[in-house]
């Protein structure tokens, strides 16, 4: 199956070019193919060229697979296919291996420092990419999960901005327990 | 990371937010104090998730003169005081509208129940969509507030031990998907009316709710997928169902009455009855079960079960084939089981895989060996008199799987007996015991598991792999 290329040019004029299934991943990209506005190459004035060979690496996989919509229709929207389910066991098991094969390369896709975490997640977010902005969103905050305040600043460099007076006063009203229950 | 830039401080809000919706309360608001940026990002999040063990801190060192017992009294009470002011403090800080999932876990004990039903009226005027209230463990029971069942907007609901009465008010859960109950006193009447009300039901989990005599379920039109009962006693009057959709079922504890419709799209099924005492007629009851799975895709049977069922004196008369029956698990020792496990064999001739998990076995009060049978089925060589070629073994016979491997010796009969037979198999994964074994006899245990390699085998590509 051959598909139309389109091309993508990154915030420092490099161009990029990706299929037009993969393409499809996005949201925004996908907006852009069926409004018909396609001319020539599109330009991501938001992505550098860092990142967006990381992120057409992530169309390529998972473009035109459609993954996301077919567990929305498995939780009850495709109301024809509950009244006859047409049940292919063999599907059943190739879709059991994908996922697997898919758990597997997402978790080597993952491994990078957090540097590229934010821009992955930025880019993500422009070009609506759901399925990348959970993964990226699920890495961030599994580094801040069961972490105090100092560890969750040391994780990311965060500088505290409080005087010392700001900070212990900020201490002390977390740990004082207002008796007053009146809220709404 | 020394020297690094802070760029997680500049993302946009929504995204601070995502990162954070997953996360416990007491994390997502202690965040408040990283820097100024975050002083409210926070109070944006979607879902709200309090648990009491993180305001526990057991570990606090005990001064000298209070008794251990005492004093993780204090500290539990404690604990619990300032989990409750944090809630409050909390709601109250907090901005959005919308709140898509709520998370209660808390110790009750009859305290604060006004601020519990404070904290739900909140919820629900935020519209939420999945709340979860788990109270287990409880010194009392939570009684679910009048006018609870007011609110239409949830989509998955899940209560433990709380207490549920019935209402004049009552509104059809026109959203709810996922009900899930646990440990709850609440009657047959409520519950079924409930069901009765929730029209898009697709999953339905009852555990530990022993006030109820029975369960029906019985709008063919309800879209429920997966149905899960655990030690529900005494249930005397059955279950009563007819889910056409079903594709899970899980039934754990007595062996109560079932009247099933039929439920041709049925794909895995675990049946595990707690019996000890081998009832008049139980063996005709569990066939009759068999039976309403017939198109089971995966099923997974108790050592009870395999005992009894081929007592049954007309159980070679009843058309059960497990014509889709692709994976059986069972619980057993290999010891009584071997006349029901021969009987699944028989009738499942498109079985691919066999997973035994080792040490399940039980003794059932008044149970003797199947009428009929030449060798005992107590017998180690059980086994030998069988010639029986199953169906299975000649086409699809692929994968047979033992957990727990504990090296017995009517175990390793069985193992020779499969490899023997089975003309197709591709991997036999033995997964030696760790339960209650010393390494020492870990390793002997590994001698023997290697020894199987052995074995005279049917299939030449058989490969014995061992973990």
């Amino acid at each position: 199956m051959s598909s139309t290329k389109i091309f993508l040019k990154s915030s420092d004029d490099k161009t990029f070019e990706i299929d037009e299934t993969a393409a499809r991943a996005s949201e925004t990209l996908k907006n852009i193919i069926d409004g018909g506005c396609l001319d020539g190459v599109i330009p991501l004035p938001n992505v550098s060229s860092n990142i967006l060979p990381k992120v057409i690496e992530y169309c390529k996989k998972h473009g035109g697979d459609n993954g996301s919509s077919k567990k929305i229709a498995n939780g009850g929207v495709d109301k024809d296919k509950e009244i006859l389910p047409d049940y292919d066991e063999e599907e059943d098991k190739r879709e059991k291996v994908r996922v697997d094969e898919l758990k597997k390369w997402e978790e080597e896709y993952m491994d990078f420092d957090q540097q590229v975490l934010y821009d992955l997640m930025l880019a993500a977010n422009y070009l609506h990419i759901k399925g990348l902005l959970d993964l990226t969103v699920e890495k961030a905050a599994s580094m801040i999960r069961g972490r105090t305040p100092d560890q969750i600043r040391e994780n990311f460099n965060i500088n505290s901005d409080f005087t010392p007076e700001e900070e212990e006063e900020m201490i002390l009203i977390e740990d004082e327990w207002d008796d007053e229950w009146a809220f709404d | 990371m020394e020297g690094g830039v802070d760029r997680i401080s500049n993302l946009p809000d929504d995204i601070l937010v995502k990162i954070m919706s997953p996360l416990p309360a007491k994390t997502i608001v202690s965040t408040s104090i990283l820097s100024k940026r975050w002083t409210h990002v926070w109070t944006e999040v979607t879902n709200l998730d309090f648990d009491e063990s993180f305001f526990i801190n057991i570990h606090r060192p005990k001064p000298e003169g209070v008794s251990t017992r005492i004093w993780l009294m204090m500290l539990k009470r404690n604990g619990r005081r300032r989990f409750v002011a944090f809630i409050h403090q909390t709601l109250l800080r907090y901005k959005r509208n919308q709140l898509s999932r709520f998370r209660l876990k808390y110790t009750y004990d009859g305290e604060h129940c006004f601020h519990i039903s404070q904290w739900i009226n909140f919820v629900f005027k935020r519209g939420v969509q999945e709340l979860e209230l788990d109270f287990i463990n409880s010194h009392r029971y939570y009684e679910i507030p009048i006018g609870f069942f007011n609110y239409e907007g949830m989509t998955i609901l899940k209560l433990s031990f709380c207490l549920l009465k019935q209402s004049n008010s009552f509104k059809i859960y026109s959203m709810l998907k996922s009900l899930h109950l646990n440990t709850m006193i609440l009657t047959s009447d409520l519950l079924n009316e409930v069901i009765k009300n929730c029209f898009l039901l697709e999953d339905l989990h009852l555990e530990k709710c022993h006030n109820l005599s029975n369960i029906r379920i019985l709008d063919p039109n309800l879209p429920l997928q997966s149905l899960s009962i655990r030690d529900c006693r005494i249930l005397e009057r059955g279950l009563i169902t007819n889910t056409p959709r079903l594709q899970f079922f899980e039934y754990f504890g007595r062996l109560i009455p079932f009247y099933m419709e039929l439920m041709p799209f049925v794909q895995h099924v675990e049946l595990d009855f707690e019996h000890e005492l081998v009832l008049v007629n139980a063996s005709e009851k569990l066939a009759k079960r068999l039976w309403y799975f017939n198109n089971t895709m995966e099923l997974t049977v108790c050592s009870f079960f395999l005992q009894v069922l081929p007592t049954y004196k007309k159980l070679q008369s009843l058309p059960i084939t497990l014509i889709f029956l692709k994976h059986l698990t069972i619980k057993a020792d290999l010891h009584r089981e071997l006349p029901g496990i021969e009987f699944l064999l028989k009738v499942s001739p498109n079985l691919e895989t066999l997973s035994i998990e080792m040490g399940k076995g039980r003794r059932n009060i008044g149970y003797s060996c199947p009428s009929g049978t030449q060798v005992s089925c107590f017998s180690q060589n059980y086994w030998e008199t069988k010639r029986a070629e199953f169906g299975c073994f000649a086409h699809n016979f692929k994968t047979m799987k033992i957990n727990d491997f504990r090296g017995w010796k009517n175990e390793l009969q069985f193992i020779q007996y499969v490899l023997k037979n089975a003309i197709v198999l591709e991997k036999l994964i033995i997964n030696i015991t760790r339960k209650g074994v010393s390494d020492e006899y870990h390793s002997t245990l590994l001698v023997t598991a290697q020894e199987i390699r052995d074995y005279p085998k049917a299939s030449l590509h058989a490969e014995v792999l061992i973990q």
